[in-house]
Parts: structure tokens; C-alpha cells; sequence
């Protein structure tokens, strides 16, 4: 429906943003992809913003640039589609260009930013548990020129998951209920460093919608690691990503790895993979059963992939 | 700062000065202040697509963005795909012969889409197709004769370049 009235101010700096949000109604706009629907549809408790500040002046937000450790940088107001289909990304960061391609559909992908999404924290959204899985680190601007840095994983309050028996029956939970970030008052992010990755790292996302392309009840971001370790990343079991630390039995083969592998190879991940509960606490046994099945996806999917540095860009 | 404001944007080729509160959407600027009435206000919340425009040379759900966002943009909808004399553009041709639209209350989103992936990806296969399309909702057709129509325009584009002479 029509959207309630608030005030919208388009600033030409990052200063003069700041100062804007340090009022407490002022809300950040970037690509609005999850905001302007929000304020359609409101919903009680919904957002209620008294100001806009729309960050579209301010110059150079949008670049996504290689660092010089092989890392990548990425502007608050670079477009999921452009970090989807840039070549710096599939090299550099290959999971997070396949994660986005996920997000909504390609009209909103076109408006909507990566910075954007992390910062709205939606519980089962891709780039918050991709951002986390990635070691993804926030360049935060604040009131008065101030400047700091916060991890993905500090500012959405990632926790590790805690071994648990399998759920007990209850009625389906409603979706875990979004909480947002640690940013305060008058912040806003700048942009997101995804520090180099090595180069034997393999990754893979997958996720499930009861309507395919809509929002994931449940994501899972894989990243497995050459000395036999791995990191599973969930989206959609709590309000902010749950991790999960998985160790092989032995290192994997070098070099890439043809076929599926071998069940035994899977199995050979410990800790949390019992066939009844992946371990990972969950809002019902419907999101741990499907919070299961995809952690064993991902990492068959990481580990029959390409290395990093042979991930064709597409 | 709530007060309204006042923008300039294109569309479909023409100049548009006009006075918006800053919650105003470009959906409703374009239906009701630059006479756009084929953009269409489905859902009105970014879900359904029929409101899809071309923003700038990328596809855009007009009731996302705000009016206020588009100042001195350039704007598309699907009153400007056919061309100045009328011929309809390929995509809504193929729309036609393949019956694709019933009440067409989705059918403007749908093209729009469509342009756009026939513009990127001309060969497109049909998963492709069916992703371009997901964010378009239909409560008419049950999509096939969308989905034929897609086909039908990608390759007939595909036929018409360098094989005429072929035949």
C-alpha cells in the first residue's frame, strides 16, 4: 500500500550522512530491495523510518576493487548484479558471486547491494552467512568522522552452533525473527573486505525455498579448507548465522576431485553429522531435517568443485 | 524535509518535470503523473513484478524504488517496446501467437523481463528463462504460453541474423 511519509535527504558525503543518521529515526537507503517493500507493507513492528538517507550521491560507494593482499573490496552501494557477474569476485571470492545469484530476482538484484543485505541481517538471507563464511570484515563510518571496523560475524552476532540431541516433535516454529546488526546510531557500513582466500579452498551455497528463487527457508555456505577442515555457515536455523566446524579424518586429495565422493569421504567429516540432527539448533525439526540434508549437499558440492583458482567466471 | 520536491526523469523518451512527496513511488509517478497507466501496481510491495520498468538500462520494480530516487533518470515501460509507428516490438508479437496473456495484468513485468534477458543472454536456454521469469507472478496462464513466448522471440532473433540468405 502507499508508504508512510518520512523525510528523504540525498547527502554528497559520507560526513554529512553520518550526521543525518545520528538522528534516531534516520534509517540508511541503499538499494531498497528489502526496505521500500518493507515499509509497504506495514507490517506492526515493521520499520517506521522518520528520515531516508539516501547514499546514491556519494561518490565511489559503489567499487568493488582488488586489495593488494588478493583480497576484494566491496563498495556500500555496489549492485548484487555487478558483484555477481564481476570477474574480480569469481576470482577472488567465487561463494559469495554464486550466493548472490541466489538473491530475489535479477530486477532486484539490479537495485538491491551486498552491503545492503548484511546490514538488513534477514535470518535466512544469502550474503549475511556468506559474509561470515568468508571472514568478511565491515569499514564502519560514525558521527563525526569517526571510523572502525567490525567482523560479519561480530556485527550480526554469528554464533557456533551447540551439539544437541535430535528435536524433539513440536509444532512447526515460525522463521526466526530478524534482530538486525550491532551498528549504533548514526553508523553506517562503508564497505566489506573479503580478505585473500587460499588458493586450495573450496566452497559451494545451497539452499532451499518451498518456491524456488524466493527467499530460503534454509542456506547453507560450505567452505572447505585443503588440510581437511571445514566451515559450514547456516542461514535461516536463528536470527544471526550459526557456524559449524567440521574436521576430516584426513587431509583431501590434492587436486580436483572428479565424481562424487566417496560417501566414505563425507562421512569422514566428525562432529555433527549424525544422520538424525546435524547438531545444529534449529526453530523446528522441519529446518534441522532440511539444515541436515543441505550441510551434506554443500559439501559434496565444495568438494567435487574446482579449487578457487580454477573457478570459471560466468 | 518531507516536503514535496521537485524531480525530472524521461520517460519513454519524454521530458517529465513533476512535484513528488518523497514517499511517492516511481510506480505511481509514472502511472498517475506521466500518464505510464501500462505500468502496472500489482502486489505494491516487490513480490509480484508486474510493476517492472526499465531504470537507467536495468530492469526495476518501480514500487521499490521512489520517485524521488529517479530524479534525472531515463526511464522505459512497456508503452515504449513498440516502435513510434506502432509495429509491435518481437517479444510482444510472440506474446500474441503464443497467447501468452489472459487478463494481462502481468503481462507489461513479463516483457519487460523478457527484454532484458533476451538483451543479456540471446541465447538463453529455457532454465535460464524460467529464473529471468520466477519473479514475475501470473494468475491467469499457468506460464507456458509465457514460457513459448520467450522461445518463440529468442529464436526467431537467433533466425533472422545471418541466415537469411542462407534459405
Amino acid at each position: 500500500m502507499t508508504l508512510p511519509p518520512f523525510d528523504y535527504a540525498r547527502p554528497a558525503s559520507l560526513d554529512e550522512a553520518t550526521d543525518l543518521l545520528a538522528r534516531g529515526d534516520a534509517r540508511v537507503l541503499a538499494g531498497g530491495q528489502s526496505l521500500v517493500p518493507a515499509l509497504a507493507a506495514r507490517l506492526p513492528g515493521g520499520p517506521r523510518p522518520g528520515l531516508l538517507v539516501d547514499l546514491y550521491a556519494i561518490p565511489g560507494l559503489d567499487a568493488i576493487e582488488p586489495l593488494p593482499d588478493g583480497g576484494v573490496r566491496i563498495g556500500a552501494m555496489a549492485r548484487q548484479r555487478t558483484v555477481e557477474l564481476s570477474p574480480l569476485i569469481a576470482q577472488r571470492a567465487p561463494l559469495l558471486a554464486e550466493a548472490t545469484a541466489w538473491i530475489g530476482h535479477p530486477s532486484t538484484r539490479n537495485r538491491g547491494t551486498v552491503v545492503g543485505s548484511l546490514a538488513y541481517a534477514e535470518p535466512a538471507a544469502e550474503i549475511p552467512s556468506v559474509a561470515v563464511a568468508l571472514d568478511a570484515v565491515a569499514e564502519i563510518a560514525g558521527p563525526g568522522g569517526a571510523r572502525r571496523t567490525a567482523t560479519a560475524a561480530e556485527l550480526l552476532g554469528a554464533s557456533p552452533a551447540t551439539p544437541t540431541t535430535p528435536a524433539a516433535p513440536q509444532a512447526p516454529a515460525n522463521p526466526p525473527v530478524r534482530r538486525g546488526t550491532a551498528l549504533t546510531p548514526g553508523e553506517l557500513i562503508v564497505a566489506l573486505t573479503i580478505p585473500a582466500r587460499s588458493a586450495a579452498e573450496r566452497t559451494a551455497w545451497v539452499e532451499h525455498a518451498p518456491r524456488r528463487y524466493d527467499l530460503p527457508l534454509v542456506g547453507v555456505a560450505a567452505v572447505v579448507r585443503a588440510d581437511g577442515t571445514a566451515r559450514l555457515v547456516f542461514a535461516g536455523v536463528g536470527p544471526a548465522p550459526v557456524t559449524l566446524q567440521l574436521r576430516s579424518s584426513a587431509p583431501l586429495r590434492g587436486g580436483r576431485t572428479t565424481g562424487v565422493p566417496a560417501v566414505a569421504e563425507l562421512r569422514s567429516f566428525e562432529g555433527h553429522m549424525d544422520p538424525e540432527s546435524t547438531g545444529v539448533p534449529a526453530p523446528d525439526p522441519l529446518r534441522a531435517r532440511i539444515a541436515g540434508t543441505l550441510a551434506r549437499r554443500a559439501l559434496r558440492q565444495a568438494l567435487r568443485g574446482p579449487a578457487r583458482t580454477e573457478a570459471a567466471h560466468g | 524535509m518531507a516536503e514535496p520536491r521537485t524531480i525530472a526523469l524521461t520517460v519513454d523518451g519524454e521530458r517529465h518535470e513533476l512535484t513528488v512527496e518523497p514517499r511517492d513511488t516511481l510506480a505511481e509517478a509514472l502511472r498517475e503523473r506521466c500518464g505510464a497507466l501500462g505500468v502496472r501496481v500489482g502486489c505494491g510491495e516487490g513480490h509480484c513484478g508486474a510493476c517492472t520498468v526499465d531504470l537507467d538500462g536495468a530492469t526495476a520494480r518501480s514500487c521499490t524504488v521512489l520517485a524521488v530516487q529517479a530524479d534525472g533518470a531515463s526511464v522505459r515501460t512497456v508503452e515504449g517496446l513498440a516502435a513510434p509507428d506502432g509495429e509491435l516490438h518481437p517479444l510482444q508479437q510472440a506474446f500474441v501467437t503464443e497467447h501468452a496473456l489472459q487478463c494481462g495484468f502481468c503481462t507489461a513485468g513479463m516483457l519487460m523481463t523478457a527484454e532484458e534477458l533476451l538483451r543479456e543472454r540471446p541465447d538463453a536456454d529455457d532454465d535460464a528463462i524460467r529464473a529471468a521469469l520466477s519473479g514475475n507472478l501470473c494468475r491467469c496462464t499457468g506460464y507456458q504460453g509465457i514460457l513459448r513466448a520467450v522461445r518463440r522471440a529468442r529464436d526467431e532473433a537467433g533466425t533472422g541474423n545471418g541466415q537469411g540468405d542462407a534459405r
